[in-house]
């Protein structure tokens, strides 16, 4: 077992977003959590991170968390490569393979700002798969990519993501097949 | 013409005509002990500069004002940080702070010398000014800083060098370099201020009082440009080694 959420109960105020809500994920497992805007998913993603500790409920996840926030939160006076090598102690090397990888070869030493949406999220992305965590948490990642550049994304998510255990949040069903995820869909959102 | 040379240009021209206009303006009044004129002010201060007493006093004050300027930066990021951590160190901090920010600075210094002694004023005065304004902004920069890269850094379990390298200095600095400038001035004019008032030996505060006395107006002139010139060179060092230690950019303040 790689994550365990039990009677997870989340509210704001007086809104309830999560409410009673319980997931398994097996060490390895990859799941695309699909449900409509607003639910609750982002929450769920802050939960598992240890960025949101006020919730009833039990939760539990195995190992280090990577995750690709919503926005894309870099760091505009760092460098794309600065960027991503602060999450790891591994080589500038291995960094800029990765980056080129993600089509971003020319733009190792551009900040952030010179960047257009769809690089920015890729910088995120490499961010996320640079930190070698145990669970990858991937939110919308694919937002602001054409498709020929997601298919090429998705083929280095799934190289650097072999064995971890890997859920993403996507409104987007194909997103879903490209990262060869199980769909768990909840039209109704997270309360049970 | 590149625009660094052209604010360069205006600098200078702008200082050019400040001197005209207070040239014409003494030459109008014709009373040395009114208002003495540029050229004379200049003679008063190499005549100054050529004592060998000039260097110590200026070192005496110098010394008042670097000192309590230092130790007041130090106290004034702590108690940011304090408030930072803690909200009823927040509320415990906020009233001193006002207080002395709004307390005229002549009765702080008349108060303090009934309390201690002369010489130890110039000191504490400065050092009063410096505090404030350094934890009011300061602690401005720390409640800005962006929670959503905060929220990264800790994700990705950054450590404090880290953090600070990446994200704290480039949202703190500015506000610390800002209250640098404006604390370190400050402390100048209050500095000096409680040396004229409270007279400490040897000190620039005393020979202003002295040539107030004997209405030597163009020595009072001559003392003023030292403590400007010493001032602007203060704040100027204090801002440099400040971006050398903390890893900043003086260009981004």
């Amino acid at each position: 077992m790689s994550i365990e959420l039990r009677n997870l109960t989340k509210s704001f105020g007086k809104n309830t977003v999560i409410k009673n809500f319980s997931l398994t994920v097996e060490k390895g497992e990859r799941l695309a959590i699909v449900s409509y805007s607003g639910s609750g998913k982002t929450t769920l993603f802050r939960i598992m991170a240890g960025l949101d500790k006020r919730f009833e409920g039990e939760k539990n996840v195995e190992g280090t968390v990577a995750l690709m926030f919503q926005e894309d939160r870099l760091f505009e006076h760092s460098t794309v490569l600065e960027n991503v090598t602060a999450v790891s102690n591994e080589s500038e090397e291995k960094a800029s393979e990765l980056l080129r990888r993600l089509g971003l070869s020319e733009h190792l030493n551009s900040y952030p700002e010179a960047l257009s949406g769809g690089q920015r999220r890729r910088v995120a992305l490499a961010r996320a798969l640079f930190y070698d965590g145990d669970v990858v948490l991937l939110d919308e990642c694919f937002t602001g990519l054409d498709p020929e550049t997601k298919e090429i994304t998705a083929s280095v998510i799934n190289e650097y993501t072999v064995g971890k255990t890997l859920l993403l949040i996507t409104h987007d069903r194909e997103e879903a097949k490209l990262l060869n995820c199980k769909l768990l869909v909840y039209d109704k959102g997270f309360k049970f | 013409m590149k625009p660094e040379i052209r604010k360069r240009l205006y600098a200078f021209a702008a200082v050019i005509f400040w001197l005209a206009v207070w040239h014409i303006a003494a030459v109008r009044v014709n009373l040395t002990i009114l208002l003495p004129s540029p050229s004379e002010t200049i003679k008063a201060f190499f005549s100054l500069a050529s004592e060998a007493a000039f260097w110590e006093v200026c070192l005496v004050s110098l010394k008042s004002v670097f000192s309590g300027a230092v130790l007041g930066v130090a106290l004034g990021v702590l108690i940011a940080v304090l408030s930072y951590i803690s909200e009823p160190l927040k509320f415990l901090f906020s009233p001193i702070m006002s207080l002395v920010k709004a307390t005229p600075i002549a009765s702080i210094i008349i108060l303090f010398l009934v309390w201690i002694g002369k010489n130890q004023i110039p000191f504490f005065i400065s050092l009063m000014m410096v505090v404030p304004i350094v934890a009011s902004n300061v602690l401005e920069g720390l409640e800005n800083i962006n929670k959503e890269l905060w929220e990264v850094t800790r994700v990705y379990k950054f450590g404090f060098l880290k953090s600070w390298k990446i994200l704290y200095r480039h949202s703190l600095l500015p506000y610390f370099i800002s209250a640098l400038r404006s604390g370190v001035a400050l402390a100048w004019k209050a500095g000096i201020a409680a040396e004229v008032l409270c007279t400490p030996d040897n000190s620039i505060g005393e020979r202003l009082y002295e040539s107030k006395l004997y209405f030597e107006t163009p020595v009072l002139f001559a003392w003023t440009l030292v403590v400007i010139v010493l001032s602007f060179i203060l704040e100027k060092a204090m801002v440099w080694l400040s971006c050398k230690l903390l890893g900043g950019d003086r260009r981004e303040h």
